[in-house]
């Protein structure tokens, strides 16, 4: 994946060090941008894009040739990053030339030419990737300046498509996109969250263009840009070269067939493996069960890319004897390992951002992940298990993900949940939807017995079991922390909502025994908890666990809101007055229902003991945009909930 | 840059040495107590333990060689088996041997070739990474790598870090300097000579010089791992830094006076003595007598001119388009109306001598990013320039090459710190010194009515000035008005309660100096007070502590630190609606450390009260031994801002406390 952004850091150092060029005349079509009468935009649109052009020409060869223009205006000193651009290619892939251009407000005008650019690897978290970025940045980035940029690149992809992004960060005022086809070819062009619209056809070209499109904009807990922006996506088909298209999924699906054909080929270390790991003694789950665990556990994620490589696993036997590999790698291995044992399974295709997929979604490859569905025995129905398909006719299919190592066998990264995927049979490739787990899959217990000090002090034992995505949120970040770096965690998190707080012990059990509950027990001393007022004693009895969510209600919300999965926390804490205080007023119970979630608590007074008790339901990961007032209210109630104060008065 | 830069320097001659060090670098063996390890001392959970380390350079031949040990702990410690290696410009990757060894012995060697990542490619130069997989790694496997680069015609610049991303267990240095002369040096008919300085090594280990080698061998040495509100990190690294020079790097008092003689020499050259300058000296001060009137004049005159040095960088191209170019006098300066900061303060200086003041051009240190240290050969850590006036017989800093910042002020970065006062002689170190608290003061007044319903509405003025408007004003440089309205909401701090409704109703003195920067907003708070019963609580104070992020953690390693010191003064006029009477109003506090104290104070007048919060802290520099202390002055400050104001819903008299 490349990376487009570019940092402001980054910008400036690289403004410096790499110098353009002469200055030289600025193209007519960025002048006619430039001309435009500026339109209005919220005060916090960095930059908006005047005009963006491609020209798509397809060679009989198969290759594509792609021309771009576009330009921005900056609109505020944060849209001074828009004068670096980034333009990713790899060895498929030659840039004949990228050149950019500015014009001040002043109307100075500057010119950066190829030779100005500089490359990187856009390697992020690969050990290796061949994907490298060209870089230009144009001088002359102030409030007003136009900035331009044209290139021309030419590729022959491992897949006829291409795709118009025409919806991103900034606002657009006119696109175009143009196609040329050689005779004999077709094209079909398929829309992504936004109307189909029918091109103009001239002189043998297509073209679409679009007006006026707002930009993505950033909310809290919104999906991902990819899964909200409008854009189209164009698949080219001839009958020369058949292999390297696709008209539907399962067309897809035969192409991945095609290409990954031979990679579960067993080795004899592997074979040699699998009789050690999993004998026939052991039952036919517990062997799947074995194998998995094994792919999750004993194989490093490490992902080489290079050419094809980038869709095509490595071996099975490669990546067994490296003991290292990608997803698709890890995927290929345990498919083969489990083929040994005479059990199916097939591979999926993910993204792991939910809503980039949806069962409306024409064919295209964005997918940026590998999982596997292990067809299970019949014998395994009995075993309830939240990641399992039921698949019409493949039966019951577990959906494995052998990278993520946190995630116990029968479960699902909630990332997955609710997702769809891309699953490939012989039959080809076929859109499913994956399952979701039910809220009490995920839960968070929360049991406390404390005991509150005339002075205020507060103490005592709390107990937080946590399951299935829960679980694995907290070990996402327990396994990347040493002790001291959990105990700080906790200190940090509790001390959000206590004052002068001491962190007396704290315990994690099953943080590596992903199949247990995972348990964390921990004592505390928070001094001045309870407010003295006079003769009162102010005590807050939600001691801990925050859970309303991050909403901004002082802006219209345009999007849904997305949750991590379905959850289910309790809370249960008992408080022990000090003596001589008597509860004087309580805070009302707090009852709140609604269709994606419940939330309710109560405060007891059982002789010197202050019992409050709660219970928060998500049971839809996903509300809709035109649902979020019940959102704001849903948590508007948490957050008075959680800030309610017992009253408790000395005795005279 | 005449200096010689430890980054890049050409060889001039390739006088190797004699002999070389015959240095083995063959594989080590693997120890029982290596096997034995199950957890890096004194951080249990850590992924991976570093075994060994050594770090061998050999200037004369033009090598360095590095080996790397380390044992995977747990299975997010397997990610050390991806190694990726960043080669200095211009060097050359070669020898590499890599392995992983099973806890049985068995031994897998790697035997692929590294990928090469290209850092950044121009077209002169390119910078590299060399990276690749160990295989066959478990938990408990030990993997293990060793390399050399050389390279042809640079030496390239040299530190060592004792300190990892892993703890140490054992760990070996080496260099053997090059001798001969070298291009780029200050004094080019010197020999090279190779100077060092060390910081932060255990009393037990330090470096040592053998006339042909410096050598240093270290145990037991923990990752290094920077904490919140810490002074800046690079000043607490175990480090060992390599300086080559000529008679200048013989000591850090040579050092210091050679480059104080040029700086001196270029100062003088530019402010010269220039009629120009005393024409403007006399038309800024006009009809002006009093000394320090006309010497606010020069300043503010001074400041006038565009500062380029606080706008972004430009490329040569763009300077040419503008018309900017180089000052090479203040004449120059003043001709052009723009300069550097330092191209500022010399015309200040130039123009308080011109009017007959006593002034000279001290090279400031920055604390921004590390606190000086005279040892550390390095000129660019003398990058800027203040003046040092003599006004009435008393000396001042004054900082005119920092935009807005006032008279009388220095800007936080260049204060309690050493600084440079240039003289022929080179000079002589004084410390700029570390303003008083109530030079950066930030005051918050609010006048709000407290509703039937427990929502509040109201107002709030925000005041800064000193210290804390200058930084908002620099804050600010690169934003616009709505970029401002953000800060100035931030600059007012986290709410107790978030407000439902902000909005900024004026600002003023963005680009002032010497006034205050003041805003006010209109505010609406839901549910700011709790209805329970027949009661209603309403928090106290209507901010949080803003310092909480510094006093999260019961224990702690550095020091605390605060970039200036400052007071903090909040005054809250809450007007209650009748129907409430005062059940109880929490006690006023008095609280003092040897260098901070905060004092709150409520009071009720009929149906208002008022609620006094003052905070000053003299001091920016605490112990990390006076932590708990410390901590314990901010917790009862927090507890002060988070205390309750209890109402009763029957009219009842106030009681007293």
């Amino acid at each position: 994946m490349l990376k487009k952004g570019i940092s402001a850091i980054f910008l400036l150092v690289a403004i410096v060090l790499v110098s353009p060029g002469a200055r030289a005349g600025v193209p007519d079509w960025l002048h006619a941008a430039a001309q435009q009468p500026a339109k209005h935009y919220a005060d916090d649109v960095n930059a908006v894009v005047l005009l963006d052009d491609q020209e798509t020409t397809i060679r009989d060869t198969g290759e594509i040739v792609t021309l771009r223009r576009i330009a921005y205006r900056i609109l505020r000193p944060e849209g001074k990053t828009v004068a670096g651009f980034g333009l990713g290619f790899d060895a498929e892939t030659k840039i004949n030339y990228l050149r950019g251009w500015s014009i001040t407000v002043k109307g100075q005008e500057y010119e950066a030419k190829d030779k100005d650019a500089f490359e990187r690897s856009a390697t992020t978290y690969e050990v290796y990737s061949d994907v490298k970025e060209r870089i230009l940045i144009v001088p002359g980035a102030d409030v007003g300046t136009v900035v331009g940029f044209e290139y021309e690149h030419k590729g022959r992809p491992y897949i006829f498509q291409d795709q118009w992004s025409f919806q991103r960060e900034y606002p657009i005022e006119h696109t175009r996109y143009e196609l040329r086809l050689p005779p004999g070819w077709e094209y079909r062009a398929d829309w992504i969250h936004h109307s189909a619209n029918e091109p103009v056809e001239r002189n043998g070209a297509y073209t679409w263009e679009l007006s006026d499109i707002p930009r993505i904009e950033t909310e809290y807990h919104r999906q991902t840009e990819d899964a909200l922006a409008g854009s189209m996506v164009v698949t080219f088909f001839s009958e020369k070269i058949k292999n390297q298209t696709y008209k539907s999924w399962k067309d897809f699906g035969f192409w991945y067939n095609q290409l990954a054909a031979g990679t579960r080929e067993p080795t004899a270390a592997l074979q040699q493996k699998v009789v050690e790991l999993a004998p026939a003694s052991m039952s036919p789950l517990e062997r799947i069960k074995t194998l998995a665990r094994f792919a999750q556990r004993d194989i490093r994620y490490a992902e080489i890319q290079i050419g094809i490589g980038g869709y095509r696993p490595h071996s099975a036997g490669d990546t067994f004897s490296h003991r290292y590999g990608d997803c698709k790698d890890k995927a290929t291995m345990l498919g083969a390992m489990l083929s040994q044992i005479g059990v199916k399974s097939y591979s999926v295709l993910v993204r792991t951002d939910r809503g980039v997929y949806t069962e409306n979604t024409p064919p295209s490859s964005q997918f940026n992940h590998m999982i596997i569905a292990i067809q299970l025995p019949e014998a395994s129905s009995s075993q309830p298990m939240p990641g399992v398909y039921e698949h019409p006719k493949l039966g019951r299919l577990l959906i494995f993900d052998p990278t993520n190592d946190l995630v116990p066998f029968g479960q699902m990264p909630f990332y997955e949940q609710d997702n769809y995927g891309l699953l490939i049979t012989e039959q080809g490739g076929e859109m499913i939807h994956l399952p979701i787990s039910k809220p009490e899959s995920n839960r968070v217990t929360r049991t406390a017995k404390l005991t509150l000090l005339p002075d205020g002090t507060l103490k005592g034992d709390v107990e937080e079991v946590r399951t299935g995505t829960e679980a694995y949120k907290a070990r996402s970040r327990y396994s990347h922390q040493t002790e001291s770096d959990r105990k700080k965690a906790l200190e940090q998190s509790l001390g959000g909502s206590m004052t002068a707080l001491h962190l007396d012990s704290m315990d994690a059990q099953n943080v590596d025994n992903i199949e247990g509950d995972l348990v964390l027990h921990y004592q505390f001393t928070a001094e001045h908890y309870a407010k003295n007022a006079g003769p009162l004693l102010l005590v807050r009895p939600r001691v801990t666990g925050e859970k309303m969510g991050a909403l901004d209600s002082t802006k219209p919300r345009r999007y849904a809101y997305q949750f991590d999965s379905p959850a289910l926390e309790t809370d249960s804490f008992e408080i022990s007055l000090p003596e001589g205080y008597k509860v004087d007023e309580l805070p009302d119970p707090a009852k709140t229902s609604l269709s994606f979630g419940e939330y309710n608590s109560k405060i007891t007074n059982a002789g010197n003991v202050l019992k409050y008790t709660r219970e928060y339901k998500i049971t839809s990961p996903l509300i809709p945009a035109e649902r979020i007032g019940e959102l704001n209210r849903f948590f508007r109630e948490i957050n008075m909930d959680e800030k309610s104060i017992a009253v408790l008065k000395r005795a005279n | 840059m005449r200096q010689l830069r430890l980054c890049s320097l050409i060889l001039f001659a390739c006088a190797f040495g004699s002999c070389c060090l015959a240095q083995k670098e063959d594989w080590l063996p693997i120890s029982p107590q290596d096997w034995q390890v199950k957890e890096a001392p004194g951080d249990p959970g850590a992924p991976a333990i570093q075994l060994y380390y050594a770090d061998f350079r050999d200037d004369s031949r033009q090598y360095q060689f590095v080996y790397r040990r380390i044992k995977v702990l747990s299975s997010k410690g397997q990610r050390y088996a991806d190694v990726e290696i960043p080669l200095p410009p211009f060097a050359h990757f070669v020898d590499l041997k890599a392995r992983t060894i099973h806890p049985d012995g068995r031994i897998i060697e790697f035997t692929g070739k590294p990928f090469e990542k290209i850092a950044v490619k121009t077209r002169d130069a390119r910078s590299l990474t060399e990276s690749f997989a160990l295989p066959e790694v478990t938990v408990g496997s030990i993997v293990e790598y060793k390399y050399r680069y050389t390279w042809d015609t640079y030496i390239v610049g040299k530190t060592w870090d004792l300190q990892h991303d892993l703890y140490t267990v054992r760990e070996e240095f080496w260099i053997r300097p090059f001798t001969g002369t070298l291009n780029g040096m200050k004094h080019f008919e010197d020999e090279a000579q190779l100077s060092y300085v060390y910081s932060n090594l255990p009393s037990d280990v330090k470096p040592t010089d053998n006339g042909s080698v410096v050598e240093l061998k270290a145990e037991g040495i923990p990752a290094f791992e920077a904490e919140e509100s810490m002074p800046p990190p690079d000043n607490f690294r175990m480090r060992v830094r390599f300086f080559y020079g000529g008679r200048e790097v013989s000591s850090p008092d040579a050092f210091w006076q050679d480059h104080g003689k040029d700086w001196f020499d270029e100062v003088e050259r530019s402010i010269g003595s220039h009629p120009q300058i005393k024409a403007a000296m006399i038309k800024a001060i006009g009809g002006e007598t009093d000394a320090e009137k006309k010497l606010r004049k020069l300043y503010a005159f001074a400041q006038q001119i565009r500062n380029l040095s606080f706008e972004r960088a430009r490329t040569p191209e763009e300077e040419k388009a503008e018309d900017i170019k180089p000052n090479k006098t203040v004449v120059e300066v003043l001709e052009h109306r723009y300069g550097s900061g330092n191209d500022i303060a010399r015309l200040f200086a130039a123009l308080a001598r011109a009017a007959g003041f006593e002034s000279e051009i001290v090279r400031a240190s920055s604390r921004k990013d590390y606190v000086f240290d005279n040892k550390f050969l390095s000129e660019d850590q003398l990058g800027m320039e203040l003046v040092l006036v003599k006004l009435n017989g008393a000396e001042m800093f004054l900082d005119p090459g920092t935009r807005f910042c006032p008279f009388g002020l220095v800007y936080w970065i260049h204060t309690s710190a050493p600084a440079l006062k240039l003289a022929r002689n080179g000079g002589s170190f004084v410390v700029v010194p570390t303003p008083a608290a109530d030079k950066a003061v930030s005051r918050r007044s609010v006048m709000a009515t407290l509703q039937d319903d427990g929502s509040l509405t109201g107002e709030v003025a925000l005041e800064l000035s000193g210290a804390a408007a200058l930084q908002l004003r620099l804050a600010v440089l690169e934003t616009d008005e709505a970029g401002k309205l953000r800060a100035l909401e931030e600059e007012l701090g986290p709410w107790q309660v978030r407000p439902s409704s902000l909005k900024l109703k004026e600002a003023e003195g963005w680009e002032l100096a010497d006034a205050p920067l003041r805003a006010e907003f209109t505010f609406e708070i839901s549910g700011y007070a709790k209805k329970i019963g027949k009661r209603m609580l309403v928090p106290a104070a209507l901010f949080q502590t803003r310092q909480r992020a510094a006093f999260e953690y019961t224990e702690r390693k550095y020091p605390v630190y605060f970039p200036y010191t400052f007071e903090e003064i909040d005054r809250f006029d809450l007007q209650v609606q009748q129907g409430f009477s005062l059940e109880t109003l929490p006690h006023g506090q008095d609280m003092k450390l040897a260098s901070s104290r905060f004092v709150t104070q409520r009071t009720l007048q009929e149906n208002r009260t008022t609620l006094t919060r003052a905070l000053v802290v003299n001091s920016i520099y605490f112990r990390a031994e006076d932590y708990k202390e410390l901590k314990s002055f901010f917790d009862q400050l927090r507890i002060a801002d988070e205390e309750q104001i209890v109402l009763e819903q029957s009219k009842m008299p106030p009681k007293d406390e």
